[in-house]
C-alpha cells in the first residue's frame, strides 16, 4: 500500500457506539494518512473511553478495487457502529447503518493499492556511482548519510493506473511518499520521481516508481 | 460497441445572431458558420455562428436554432434543423421551406457537403461524403490518463533527496482504427489539431474517470500519427494520437 503525500486532510469526525457507549471523536487536519489512522486508533483504545477495558481494537489496511485505493478495515472485540461521520472524511470512514464486529471503509484519501500491491525491494543505504583514476577512487556523499536506493515496482489494473495518475495531480511538491514494507512490517517513507508504466498484459500494467529515502 | 471521434467547432461569438453582418465580422470562421438562402429570399444570405466553442453534434443544434430566428434583416421564413445520422455517416441540413446552403470557409468540408451547392433549392440537402468534424471507429484503445510533468529528484547534501514536480496537464494515449471511408475524413485534420471528445462506446454516455476508464474522453490534441492502413487492401486505417487533458 502506498500514501502520496497531496492535500491536507481536513479536520474530521464521527462517534463510535459500541453496545450503550457512544463517544465523538474529533481528528484534526493533518498532512499525514498513516499517523491520522494511528490517532484515531489511539482514542479508540484510550483510558477515557466509555468502553474501556470492555472493547479492544485494531485496524488494517485493504485494497478497495473499486477505486484502486486503500480503506480501513477497523476490527473491534465487541459489536461496534460508527455514525455522524463527518462531511471531510478523508480515512474513508463508512457508517454501516448497524452495529458490527468489523467495519471497512471506502478508498482512503491519497492512497493506492494496486492489484499486485506495492513491492520494495533493495532497501538499504547506497552510495551513489563515483569517479575513479589511476591512483584510486571516491564515492560521493558521507558514510551513514548515504540514500537509501529501492527499486519500487507494482502490477495494477486500469482503474489503478487511473488511480496513481490522479493522485499525482494533486500531489505535493515536493512530492513525498509512504509505502508499507510487507517484509519489515513498516512504512518506508521516500521522495517520489518519475513513475514508469507499461503494458504487462492485455489488462493489466506495470508500474515502476523511481524513489529515493532519506538516511 | 464502437468507436466515435467528434471534434471542436472554434467559435468566439459573436453569441447566436442572425444576420448578413456575420460574413463581415468574422474573426476566425474556418468552422463556425454556416448561412442559407431562401427561395423566397433569393437575394438575402443569412448566417448562423455558435455563440462559443461548441462539440460537432451541439454546433449543429444551435446553427438550425440560431437560423431559425427571425433575422434583424428579414429574410427567414422556415425552421431549420442539421442533424448527423451515425448510419449513413452524413450531416442533413434541412428546413421547413425550399433553401439552398452556404458553406463559408471550410465548413463544406467540416461537414462533408463537398458537393456543388451553387444552384437549385430544396427542403433537405445531406452531404455527400463523411464530415471531417465527426469519425466512427471501427475500434479505439484509450489508454488511462498520465500526469504529464516535469519530475526533478535530486539529492542534496547529507542525504537528502527531494523530487520537485511541475505540470499542468495529463495526458492519454489512444489508438484509432476506422474503415478507409472514415481515414478520408480523418486526414482532412480537423481532428488531428484542436479540441477533440473520443467516445470508447458511441453508448456510453458517462466521461472518463480515474475509477471509470471506459468512458469518453475530452482533450487536445498534441500529437498525431500519420494514417496507416492495415490489412491487405488497406480496408482499415490506424492512427496515434497524443490527447492533452487540462488539470
Amino acid at each position: 500500500m502506498l500514501y502520496l503525500h497531496g492535500q491536507t486532510l481536513a479536520a474530521h469526525s464521527c462517534d463510535v457506539t459500541v453496545g450503550i457507549n457512544t463517544d465523538s471523536y474529533a481528528g484534526g487536519s493533518a498532512t499525514d494518512l498513516v499517523t491520522a489512522l494511528a490517532a484515531l486508533v489511539a482514542w479508540l483504545e484510550g483510558a477515557g473511553r466509555p468502553w474501556f477495558g470492555a472493547a479492544t481494537w485494531s485496524a488494517a489496511w485493504v485494497r478497495d478495487s473499486a477505486t484502486g485505493g486503500a480503506a480501513i478495515e477497523l476490527t473491534c472485540s465487541a459489536t461496534f457502529e460508527v455514525t455522524n461521520i463527518s462531511v471531510a472524511n478523508p480515512l474513508g470512514l463508512y457508517a454501516a447503518g448497524a452495529p458490527a464486529l468489523t467495519m471497512t471503509g471506502t478508498a482512503a484519501q491519497g492512497t493506492w493499492w494496486p492489484k499486485s500491491d506495492v513491492a520494495i525491494h533493495d532497501h538499504h543505504q547506497e552510495f551513489g556511482e563515483g569517479e575513479a583514476c589511476g591512483n584510486g577512487a571516491v564515492r560521493p556523499g558521507v558514510p551513514g548519510t548515504a540514500l537509501y536506493r529501492p527499486r519500487v515496482t507494482a502490477i495494477g489494473t486500469a482503474v489503478d493506473a487511473g488511480r496513481i495518475s490522479y493522485l499525482t495531480t494533486v500531489a505535493s511538491s515536493p512530492r513525498q511518499v509512504k509505502i508499507y514494507h510487507h517484509v519489515a512490517a513498516a512504512w518506508r517513507t521516500y521522495a517520489l520521481g518519475d513513475i514508469e508504466r507499461r503494458e504487462a498484459t492485455t489488462t493489466l500494467y506495470a508500474f515502476s516508481l523511481k524513489v529515493l529515502g532519506a538516511a | 460497441m464502437s468507436g466515435r471521434i467528434l471534434g471542436y467547432g472554434y467559435s468566439e461569438g459573436p453569441a447566436a445572431q442572425v444576420g448578413s453582418a456575420l460574413a463581415a465580422t468574422a474573426a476566425l470562421q474556418a468552422v463556425n458558420a454556416v448561412a442559407a438562402i431562401e427561395q423566397a429570399y433569393p437575394g438575402t444570405t443569412v448566417y448562423a455562428r455558435t455563440a462559443a466553442t461548441a462539440l460537432f453534434t451541439a454546433q449543429l443544434t444551435e446553427w438550425g436554432t440560431s437560423l431559425t430566428l427571425p433575422s434583424p434583416a428579414g429574410g427567414v421564413s422556415g425552421s431549420y434543423t442539421l442533424s448527423y445520422n451515425a448510419s449513413t455517416r452524413r450531416v442533413t441540413f434541412s428546413c421547413t421551406v425550399t433553401f439552398r446552403p452556404v458553406m463559408p470557409a471550410n465548413v463544406a468540408a467540416w461537414l462533408g457537403f463537398t458537393q456543388d451547392l451553387s444552384a437549385g433549392w430544396a427542403a433537405s440537402w445531406t452531404g455527400e461524403a463523411v464530415p471531417g468534424a465527426c469519425v466512427e471507429l471501427v475500434a479505439v484503445t484509450v489508454e488511462p490518463l498520465e500526469d504529464w510533468s516535469q519530475v526533478d529528484l535530486a539529492e542534496y547534501e547529507h542525504g537528502r533527496p527531494v523530487s520537485t514536480v511541475w505540470g499542468n496537464h495529463q495526458v492519454h494515449r489512444v489508438q484509432l482504427i476506422a474503415t478507409g471511408e472514415a481515414a478520408t475524413a480523418l486526414r482532412l485534420g480537423f481532428l488531428q489539431a484542436g479540441k477533440v471528445r473520443i467516445y470508447q462506446d458511441i453508448d456510453d454516455a458517462t466521461p472518463y474517470g480515474p475509477a471509470y476508464p471506459g468512458g469518453y474522453i475530452e482533450g487536445f490534441v498534441i500529437a498525431a500519427s500519420e494514417p496507416r492502413d492495415d490489412g491487405d487492401l488497406a480496408e482499415l486505417w490506424s492512427v496515434r494520437m497524443l490527447i492533452g487533458v487540462p488539470r
